[in-house]
């Protein structure tokens, strides 16, 4: 069994990350809520695995990601909840009303994106430089490079359209 | 916006983020408890009840050998026991494929090869059902009636009559709305391949 404190102070220290890739995977906020959850379950099951050869960021990212690609968002397909509170998924006050505004065009743009590009674009507004996106998703240095210039070209298309 | 502009929001958000953890104790605790893996069971559970139905129709038809007294009822009750005896184990076998992807070990290039595979693999089947199920809906008919203790020349005398133009009908507007999911999805599959590929 995990060590249950130690695994609630990595998954505190590092909700920001859960929240921001559940944003840009999940289709609407119920599926927010259950992509969190989901997360959260397979870190739980993986925290014995992680090593600290790696960041716990890092390996928070893989996991995420990975289970992002495989998580299933057919309302029908969906189990019971537990009690995420609304105020997790809604973390924006009414005042920053004109920040929303612009993140739901941000989410809107990097939706649109595939899977591959928006686990690269994701990464990369995180701050990630090319090394350890490459070490994240598993393609080289440079190829992460190639595709996040294709993504810049592909954003600027979608700005024209 | 462009990718700069919407990394200077992503940082200002994220500044946001960091200064509210609103995640508890005990929401934690409750996300790592046993009572959320009945969700992966809630989506096998209608399956594993279709496998159920299955043989318990193939027991019927394995008991009722010895009244399918001509070679044709035979070879019908054989190809419907067959058919409903395959199909849910291949299903079951590629459900399983897509739900057991690696999720620790693998990094986020070999996860998106394994599930698109093991999603293709279960298009496959799908698409396989679908084609047999049009022969079961043929040859169960007569097996059916049989088992039931009904004589099967009124079958081809009267029932034949509705039965399969109507199967015919419903089977080709149902095949066409499916084969354009298929190939819908199929390509989404193919295009996410070769991406990965460049």
């Amino acid at each position: 069994m995990p060590n249950e404190s130690e695994f609630i102070r990595v998954i505190k220290e590092n909700e920001g990350i859960i929240f921001k890739i559940a944003i840009l995977y999940a289709a609407d906020k119920d599926d927010q809520k259950d992509l969190c959850q989901e997360i959260v379950y397979q870190l739980w099951r993986s925290f014995d695995s992680f090593r600290s050869e790696s960041k716990i960021s890092t390996w928070i990212y893989r996991i995420a990601l990975n289970t992002s690609i495989t998580h299933l968002r057919k309302e029908k397909k969906r189990g019971p909840k537990v009690g995420i509170d609304e105020a997790v998924i809604n973390r924006f006050d009414p005042e920053d009303s004109l920040m929303e505004e612009r993140l739901t065009q941000l989410y809107d743009q990097v939706k649109k994106l595939s899977t591959i590009e928006k686990g690269i674009v994701l990464l990369h507004l995180e701050g990630k430089n090319y090394e350890e996106i490459a070490a994240i998703t598993g393609f080289t240095a440079t190829n992460v490079g190639t595709r996040l210039s294709r993504i810049k070209d592909k954003l600027r298309a979608q700005l024209k359209d | 916006m462009e990718l700069d502009e919407m990394k200077a929001l992503w940082t200002e958000m994220s500044a946001k983020l960091e200064g509210q953890k609103k995640l508890t104790d005990k929401m934690i605790i409750m996300m790592t408890q046993e009572r959320y893996q009945r969700r992966l069971s809630k989506i096998r559970t209608p399956e594993l009840i279709s496998t159920g139905l299955c043989f318990i129709m193939v027991l019927m038809i394995l008991f009722s050998l010895n009244k399918f007294e001509t070679p044709y009822l035979l070879a019908c009750a054989i190809a419907s026991a067959t058919i409903l005896s395959v199909l849910p184990v291949l299903s079951l076998l590629a459900i399983r494929q897509v739900s057991r992807v690696d999720i620790k070990a693998s990094n986020y290039k070999e996860v998106l090869l394994q599930y698109t595979h093991a999603k293709r693999r279960l298009l496959s089947v799908q698409k396989l059902s679908f084609y047999l199920t049009f022969v079961l809906l043929i040859v169960a008919l007569p097996v059916a009636v049989k088992i039931m203790g009904g004589k099967t020349i009124h079958i081809e005398t009267g029932v034949w009559l509705w039965y399969l133009p109507l199967g015919f009908l419903f089977y080709v507007v149902f095949a066409r709305w499916v084969y354009r999911c298929y190939v819908k999805v199929t390509v989404q599959l193919e295009d996410l391949l070769r991406e990965i590929g460049e």
